[in-house]
C-alpha cells in the first residue's frame, strides 16, 4: 500500500524555518510525489481538528514536521490515536530529505489544509505515557489552561489561553510529561535532550531544609561562570589602568609578556 | 489569591500604567495621600483594599488601575523599612520573561534562569547595577522558586519585578512572612519579551537610610541560641548539681520539647531592644525561668491525666514515681520565681513581671480546674465553654513568655494590653488546631480522654446532643468500637471543617490586634509568629 504524505508548514511561532519547509516540499515535488500541506499541525489540531481526519482516513501516512514526541501527542489532541492508523514521523530539522525517495508514496500533486486564524499555535500537549497526574501544572499555571477530570486525569483545557512562549510550566512537570511542540529546547520541545539542570546538588531542597538562603544564593551566581568572567574582566581593567599610570612605556609589552602568575612583577601588587 | 474570600467575585483589573511620566505621577500622589497615615508594615489584604478604595474615591480617573495602587500602597508602607536594610540582606527577583525570546542564550536551573550577559535585554544591566550595590538576584521562571524563597522564613527583603499577576500571586506570601517587599509591576503580562519602567527600578534600588538598622530577628538563629541555654552545664551552672532532685529537675529542663516560650520571649526582647538592654545572661534567666513554670505544669498534667509518655519517653511520675514527680514540679516552679528575680531588672519591671506570672498561674488552674470538674459530666460542653477553657489554658502560654519580653525591654502599657489581646486569639486558635491534629490521628481518641473539652466534640454535641451522649455512656463503658464511629461522624457532619473555619477566624483576629502596633519591628514578628505557630509556614 502506498502511503500518503502530509507536511506541516509551521506557519504560527516557528518551530521549523520556512526555508526548510521549502526544501522538503521541493524534494517531494522533485520525487513526483503527492502531497498534503497542513499550514499549520498545531493550530488546526485546536481550531478545526475535523481537518486532520484525513490523516486518520489513510491507513499508512507519513508526516513531516518536528519532534515526533510531539506530533504524536498534537495529533492525539486532535482525536487521532496511533492504535488506528500507523503514521511515519519525519523530522524536517533532524532527517535529511533525500529519505523521500524510499517511500512509497502516491503520486500527484498537492492538497492544502489551511489555518487561517490569528492565534499562535502555543500551547502544551500532555504526554500520559508519562503524566503521574500529580496536577503540579494545574495548579502553577495562572491562566486556567489545565483542567482535572472526574477520574482525575489532567486535560489542557484552554490551549489559547496559554501565553505565548511560556513554557514554565513544562519545567515544574517532575515527569517531563508537558511538551510545547514550538519551544526552542529539547525535552520541552518533545526531543530527546534532558532537562538541563546545572547545579547538581538540589537548590530546592537546601532552602527547604533550612539551609542559608543568601549563601545558596551567592554560591549559585559564583557557580554560574559569568559573574566571574566578570570580576577576571574587573581585575584586568584594574590592572591595566595600574600599569598605565607606573610604567609609561613598557607597559603593554609587559602585560603582554608576563604570565600573570609570575611574581617577578612589579610591587604594586598587580601581576603586571 | 489578594481579595478576602467574600468579594472574590471582584475581578480588578491587570491593566497598568503605560507611560513613564504617569506612573511617576501616580506614585507621587499616593505618596501624598499616604502621608499622614503614618502607614506601618506588614499591611494586609484589607488594609490595602481599604485604602486604595479611599483613593480610587479621590481621584476616580484611576479606577481601572486598582492592582496597580494596592502594590504602590504596599510599597509605601514598606519603603522607610526597606531602605534600613542592608543591600546585602536584598534580594531582587526578576522574571524570566525580561529577557529576548529567541536570543537570549542563558541556561535554568531549579530557581531560573543564569544571566549570561549577553546584553540582549534589559536582565544584565539589572543585575550588574543591583550586585554591584551588594543585592543577590534571581530571574525565575514562574512562581515556583519565588513561592520558595518567600515562605522560606529567611528572605529579609525582596524587590519584585513581575506582572500585575504574579504580584498578585505572591503578595499573600509576602504578608504570611511579613517580608518587606517593594513591588514594581511590568508594563506587560504577555510573559514574553516583557517590558518595564527601568528608571523606577533604578530608583527603587539603590534607597538607603544611614540609620542604624536594627537587625530583623531571625528566628532560626534565636531558637538555635536557645538551645545552648538548656545544656546540662548550663543548667549545672544556674541550679548546680549537688543533689539528686536537682538533678533530676535539671534533666527534665534539658529534655525536649518546642521551647516555644522562650523563643517567643526572647524574639519580642530582640524586636524592641537591639543592643543595650539586658545581658544575655539575665535574657536567659528570665527565657529559663518561663521554661521552668511550663514543665512544671506538664509535670502535674501529665500525673493528672495519668499520660505515660512524654517527648516519646517514660513521663517523669514513669520514670521514678509519683511523689517525686510532684515534688520535682514544685521545685521548678520556685525555680521559675528564683529566675525572676535574678534577672536583674529593676523593682518595677520586676513587680511587674511577678503580676504576669502569678496571673498566668492562676488561669491555668482555673482553666485545668474547670477541665478536670467536667470530666465528670456526661455531655459535651458547648463551644462556648470550651473556648473559655481554652483561654484559660491556653492564652498564657504565649501571654506570659510575651509579656515577660515585653516587660523586660520596657515595653509600655498600651503594648502590654495588645499582647495580652493577642495571646488570647493565639492561644484559642492553637488549641484548636491541635484538637484538629488530634483528632485526625484516630488512635488518640481511643479512651476516655478523648472526650476532654475538644472543640470538635463540641461541635459535634451542639449539632446532636443525644447522640453524642450515648458516645460518653459507650466511653464510660470502655466500648472500642465508639471512637472509630465517632471520627466518622465528625467527617461526616464536617465537624473538622467547621473547627478549621472557627481556627482561622481566630488567627485572623490575631493579625487584626496588630492593626495597633505601631512600631514596625514588633508587628512584624508577632505577624510571624502567628504563621509560624500555627504551621502555615515551616521557618
Amino acid at each position: 500500500m502506498k502511503k500518503k504524505v502530509f507536511i506541516c508548514g509551521c506557519k504560527t511561532e516557528r518551530k521549523i524555518a520556512s526555508e526548510t519547509v521549502e526544501k522538503w516540499e521541493n524534494t517531494l515535488i522533485k520525487n513526483n510525489i503527492g502531497y498534503t500541506l497542513i499550514e499549520d499541525l498545531c493550530g488546526t489540531a485546536v481550531k478545526n481538528p475535523q481537518d486532520l481526519l484525513a490523516i486518520k482516513e489513510h491507513k499508512e501516512s507519513v508526516l513531516l514536521g518536528c519532534n515526533s514526541r510531539a506530533m504524536e501527542h498534537v495529533l492525539f489532541k486532535a482525536g487521532i490515536r496511533m492504535c488506528c492508523t500507523e503514521i511515519e514521523f519525519l523530522n524536517m530539522e533532524i532527517d535529511h530529505p533525500d529519505v523521500i525517495s524510499e517511500i512509497s508514496a502516491k503520486d500527484g500533486g498537492s492538497n492544502l489544509i489551511p489555518y487561517k486564524h490569528e492565534w499562535k499555535s502555543w500551547y502544551p500537549v500532555i504526554d500520559y505515557s508519562k503524566c503521574s497526574a500529580c496536577q503540579k501544572c494545574l495548579n502553577f499555571c495562572l491562566f486556567g489552561v489545565y483542567k482535572v477530570d472526574e477520574y482525575g486525569i489532567v486535560h489542557v483545557d484552554q490551549p489559547s489561553n496559554c501565553k505565548d512562549m511560556c513554557p514554565a510550566c513544562a519545567r515544574t512537570c517532575p515527569e517531563q510529561a508537558i511538551i510545547f511542540p514550538k519551544h526552542p529546547e529539547s525535552p520541552i520541545d518533545g526531543g530527546e535532550g534532558q532537562l538541563e539542570v546545572l547545579s547538581q546538588n538540589d537548590l530546592m531542597e537546601q532552602i527547604q531544609q533550612n539551609a542559608d538562603v543568601y549563601k545558596i544564593l551567592a554560591d549559585r551566581r559564583k557557580q554560574s561562570g559569568v559573574s566571574l568572567l566578570k570580576d577576571q574582566e574587573k581585575i584586568a581593567d584594574a590592572e591595566r589602568s595600574c600599569c598605565v599610570s607606573k610604567n609609561e612605556n613598557q607597559k603593554v609589552e609587559k602585560t603582554k609578556e608576563d604570565k600573570p602568575e609570575n611574581s617577578s612583577g612589579c610591587s604594586c601588587g598587580c601581576n603586571c | 489569591m489578594f481579595l478576602g474570600e467574600g468579594i472574590k467575585e471582584i475581578i480588578l483589573s491587570n491593566d497598568t500604567i503605560q507611560s513613564v511620566e504617569e506612573l511617576k505621577e501616580l506614585r507621587q500622589l499616593i505618596n501624598k495621600f499616604l502621608s499622614d497615615k503614618k502607614l506601618v508594615p506588614p499591611l494586609q489584604q484589607h488594609d490595602i483594599i481599604l485604602y486604595s478604595s479611599e483613593f480610587i474615591s479621590q481621584h476616580t480617573n484611576y479606577k481601572q488601575f486598582q492592582k496597580l495602587i494596592a502594590v504602590l500602597i504596599n510599597n509605601n508602607a514598606w519603603q522607610a523599612f526597606v531602605e534600613r536594610i542592608p543591600y546585602n540582606r536584598r534580594v531582587l527577583l526578576l522574571p524570566k520573561c525580561l529577557r529576548h525570546s529567541t536570543k537570549c542564550p542563558a541556561k535554568i536551573d531549579e530557581l531560573g534562569l543564569l544571566c549570561e550577559q549577553c546584553g540582549n535585554c534589559l536582565i544584565d544591566e539589572l543585575i550588574t547595577f543591583a550586585e554591584d550595590l551588594g543585592y543577590h538576584s534571581i530571574v525565575s521562571e514562574g512562581t515556583g522558586a519565588v513561592s520558595l524563597l518567600l515562605s522560606s522564613g529567611q528572605i529579609e527583603c525582596v524587590i519584585g519585578i513581575g506582572c500585575l499577576d504574579s504580584l498578585e500571586r505572591s503578595f499573600p506570601l509576602a504578608v504570611k512572612g511579613a517580608i518587606p517587599s517593594i513591588g514594581i509591576p511590568l508594563f506587560n503580562s504577555d510573559c514574553k519579551d516583557s517590558r518595564v519602567d527601568k528608571d523606577w527600578i533604578f530608583e527603587a534600588l539603590p534607597i538607603k537610610n544611614e540609620t542604624e538598622w536594627s537587625k530583623q530577628v531571625n528566628l532560626e538563629n534565636i531558637r538555635k541560641e536557645i538551645q545552648l541555654w538548656f545544656s546540662t552545664e548550663k543548667l549545672k551552672a544556674i541550679f548546680g548539681s549537688d543533689n539528686e532532685t536537682v538533678l533530676i529537675a535539671n534533666k527534665w529542663l534539658e529534655a525536649g520539647g518546642k521551647r516555644w516560650r522562650p523563643l517567643i520571649m526572647t524574639s519580642l526582647y530582640r524586636a524592641m531592644i537591639h543592643d543595650d538592654g539586658l545581658t544575655n545572661e539575665n535574657l536567659m534567666k528570665l527565657a529559663i525561668s518561663i521554661e521552668c513554670f511550663h514543665k512544671a505544669s506538664l509535670v502535674h498534667d501529665d500525673i493528672a491525666d495519668n499520660d505515660s509518655e512524654r517527648y516519646g519517653k517514660p513521663a517523669l511520675h514513669e520514670e521514678y514515681d509519683v511523689p517525686v514527680a510532684l515534688n520535682t514540679g514544685d521545685l521548678l516552679m520556685g525555680y521559675g520565681y528564683q529566675l525572676i528575680a535574678q534577672s536583674g531588672l529593676n523593682a518595677d519591671q520586676i513587680s511587674k513581671l511577678l503580676q504576669v506570672a502569678s496571673k498566668g498561674h492562676r488561669d491555668l488552674c482555673i482553666g485545668q480546674g474547670q477541665e478536670l470538674v467536667l470530666r465528670k459530666k456526661t455531655s459535651a460542653l458547648s463551644i462556648d465553654e470550651t473556648i473559655d477553657i481554652f483561654t484559660y489554658k491556653t492564652a498564657p502560654a504565649f501571654e506570659v513568655a510575651l509579656k515577660f519580653g515585653a516587660i523586660a525591654a520596657n515595653g509600655s502599657d498600651q503594648l502590654l494590653n495588645i499582647l495580652g489581646e493577642y495571646s488570647k486569639a493565639l492561644g484559642i486558635a492553637y488549641q484548636i488546631q491541635d484538637d484538629i491534629e488530634d483528632f485526625n490521628q484516630e488512635s488518640n481518641i481511643n479512651d476516655i480522654n478523648s472526650l476532654r473539652p475538644s472543640l470538635i466534640i463540641a461541635i459535634l454535641g451542639e449539632k446532636s446532643p443525644l447522640k453524642m451522649q450515648s458516645f460518653y455512656q459507650r466511653y464510660h463503658k470502655k466500648d472500642i468500637s465508639a471512637s472509630t464511629e465517632l471520627f466518622l461522624w465528625a467527617k461526616n457532619e464536617g465537624a473538622i471543617h467547621i473547627a478549621k473555619k472557627m481556627l482561622d477566624e481566630y488567627k485572623q483576629k490575631a493579625l487584626d490586634i496588630l492593626d495597633q502596633v505601631e512600631d514596625a519591628n514588633i508587628k512584624i514578628l508577632l505577624f510571624r509568629l502567628v504563621n509560624r505557630i500555627l504551621g502555615d509556614i515551616t521557618f
